[in-house]
């Protein structure tokens, strides 16, 4: 469970302990207006529209393209359908609508990651629109519009010479990502805080990570997010000049990216100026959002219908039928947890970041005691999963060799520390715990007269830690716990013999 | 219909034409032309007749996600005025060439 942090936003809080700029005051008199629009590869095999595969990391570069993608003249796109089905579910778990008819345009603009001049895009007429997405920060409810879930090709990727963009004589241009199916979520401006806008996020890639369209890779750049941040004066309905922010890729950067800004333009409001609508990168090194030359009349792209692309008509029996498909989703997933495993809520937000961990925590807590199930899974293993590198259900020890593992624990068989250093050897190498337990005697000592004798021999060896305890000292008790644990091993069960002391010391 | 000089100068940065003043001025008077007879074609009363893209009446036309083979990247190459390592060359990206 080593994303634990990130999904349940405690990346966030890390971030939030590290402290940027604190609130100022000029920030209380305005309130933030914010929009994310997220761009998110698919999961598919192949691309948007030709058979290259949509696998591109780690390829040599430009060995991964077609005519097609590489737009030479003469060629005809042809629609992946899985791409098609992914962003109707995606569109589905956000409570879009699903028009009957959908069709591609063309996005004209030119830039070398885009070898056909264009990005078939879709304009007027998207898969779909009118959605919205519920969540709560700092315990209060938030729901957040979604203006739209479109599908577009992802572009080729740009390597500058030197990596200095303006001393720079040539760029070197990758095409492998180009045609990548991409889905956008354009989120309406209805997130107040840059907590709020994380939150929104965090959410998001947990749900397109459970219904298993997109990898949520924000390092990679599989899962992007620019940010519209205007502010207005609180109260006011007016607004403000908008700011667009691009270059944030981790939760953390969005949240920085955002307080900055908002900082920044509150401070310019404040003494009297006025801001200029324009699109700011987030540089992490600085922790600043600085200004990109402006290319704001470029952004003329005179869409038009694709001619190469027939249109979608996707009929309500199409939709039912993806909607099908749809797995529980984390939010109804953690409600149901919570009342049937009486969890916390935090607990089962926890157990449900993602869809393998609560699989994972409902084969367990169908075998042993729910309570324990929790504990060592949000525990014990999330350390070891996070140490490792290696989520549970990835492991070679697995959802069921813990399971095997929890059931000796849960039967007394052996005792916490033994467990505890199992997990810890078997973790990666995997192995079934009961034959390692039976063929190296690990189990635990439950023979009171055999533990009596070691009882016996430790009083005797600690006479001035039991004439301490005798004398009313408890502390001493636990000197006497540990030498007796020590003299077993470890491998009897502490309980046990805290009483056997208690009755032969009384 | 009267296209200003802004105009053309705001096309010639969307095409990336880098024209200086007299190009501008000759190939405004142009495109002046084709835009006169467009704006005569929207004189024709179409009212009767639905917006359209396509001539066929093909809808849902897909195809399996199915992954194949793609180009070998020395072929990828072939047709580039300029490669290096693997990668198409281009003469560098910098903002202000927009600018014309
Ligand atoms: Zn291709």
């Amino acid at each position: 469970m080593a994303h634990l942090a990130i999904a349940v936003g405690g990346d966030g809080r890390v971030s939030a302990q590290t402290a940027e700029p604190q609130t100022n005051s000029a920030v209380s008199a305005y309130e933030a207006v914010i929009g994310l629009e997220v761009h998110a590869q698919l999961l598919t095999r192949s691309k948007m529209f030709c058979a290259c595969s949509a696998e591109y990391i780690g390829k040599p570069a430009n060995s991964n393209t077609c005519p097609v993608c590489l737009g030479l003249p003469g060629v005809l796109p042809v629609i992946n359908r899985q791409a098609v089905e992914y962003t109707v579910l995606t569109a589905l778990a956000l409570n879009c609508e699903i028009p009957e008819f959908t069709k591609f345009d063309r996005k004209n603009y030119f830039y070398p990651d885009l070898p056909k001049g264009y990005q078939i895009s879709q304009y007027d007429m998207p898969l779909s629109r009118n959605g919205w997405l519920e969540f709560e920060v700092e315990g209060a409810p938030v729901r957040c519009g979604i203006t739209r879930v479109h599908l577009e090709e992802d572009t080729g990727t740009l390597h500058h010479a030197g990596d200095v963009l303006q001393s720079a004589r040539s760029s070197l241009v990758d095409l492998n990502r180009a045609g990548v199916p991409l889905m956008e979520i354009v989120g309406e401006p209805d997130l107040r805080s840059a907590e709020a806008a994380r939150e929104y996020l965090v959410r998001l890639r947990q749900i397109l990570m459970y219904i298993g369209v997109n990898d949520g890779n924000l390092e990679q750049g599989s899962f992007r997010c620019d940010a519209n941040v205007s502010l207005r004066v609180r109260g006011s309905d007016a607004l403000g000049t908008k700011v667009e922010i691009k270059n944030m890729n981790s939760f953390r950067a969005v949240h920085r990216a955002l307080q900055y800004e908002i900082e920044r333009q509150a401070a310019v409001l404040a003494g009297g100026g006025t801001l200029v609508q324009e699109t700011r990168g987030w540089v992490e090194a600085r922790g600043a959002t600085v200004s990109q030359r402006s290319k704001e009349y470029a952004h003329d792209y005179r869409y038009f219908p694709e001619p190469d692309l027939p249109p979608l008509a996707l009929d309500s029996a199409y939709t039912e039928r993806v909607r099908r498909t749809m797995p529980e989703l984390p939010a109804a997933r953690a409600q149901r947890l919570q009342e049937k495993f009486g969890l916390s809520a935090y607990d089962a937000a926890v157990l449900t970041a993602a869809r393998e961990d609560a699989d994972a925590y409902e084969a367990l807590a169908s075998q042993v005691p729910a309570k324990l199930a929790a504990n060592w899974l949000m525990g014990d293993v999330a350390a070891l999963a996070n140490e490792r590198r290696v989520a549970l259900h990835r492991s070679g020890l697995g959802v069921d060799g813990l399971a095997a593992l929890l059931r000796l624990l849960d039967a007394g068989t052996i005792n916490g520390p033994t467990a505890k250093a199992l997990l810890e050897e078997l973790y990666e190498s995997g192995g079934d715990p009961a034959a390692v337990v039976q063929e190296r005697g690990l189990g635990q000592l439950d023979d009171e007269a055999a533990l009596l004798a070691i009882v016996d021999e430790v009083i005797a060896a600690n006479a001035a830690a039991a004439a301490d305890f005798r004398a009313g000292k408890e502390a001493a008790l636990g000197r006497l716990v540990g030498q007796v644990m020590k003299a077993t091993g470890g491998k009897a069960q502490p309980q046990l013999v805290n009483r056997l002391l208690r009755e032969r010391l009384a | 219909m009267t296209l200003s000089a802004a105009d053309v100068a705001h096309v010639a940065v969307l095409a990336r034409l880098g024209l200086d003043g007299a190009e501008r001025e000759r190939i405004g008077s142009q495109l002046e032309v084709i835009l006169e007879h467009i704006a005569r074609l929207q004189q024709v009363d179409t009212s009767s007749v639905s917006e359209t893209a396509q001539v066929g009446e093909l809808v849902n036309v897909m195809r399996d996600d199915v992954d194949g083979e793609s180009l070998p990247s020395a072929v990828a190459l072939g047709g580039a005025a300029a490669s290096d390592g693997g990668y198409f060359v281009v003469g560098a990206i910098q903002d202000n060439e927009l600018d014309g």
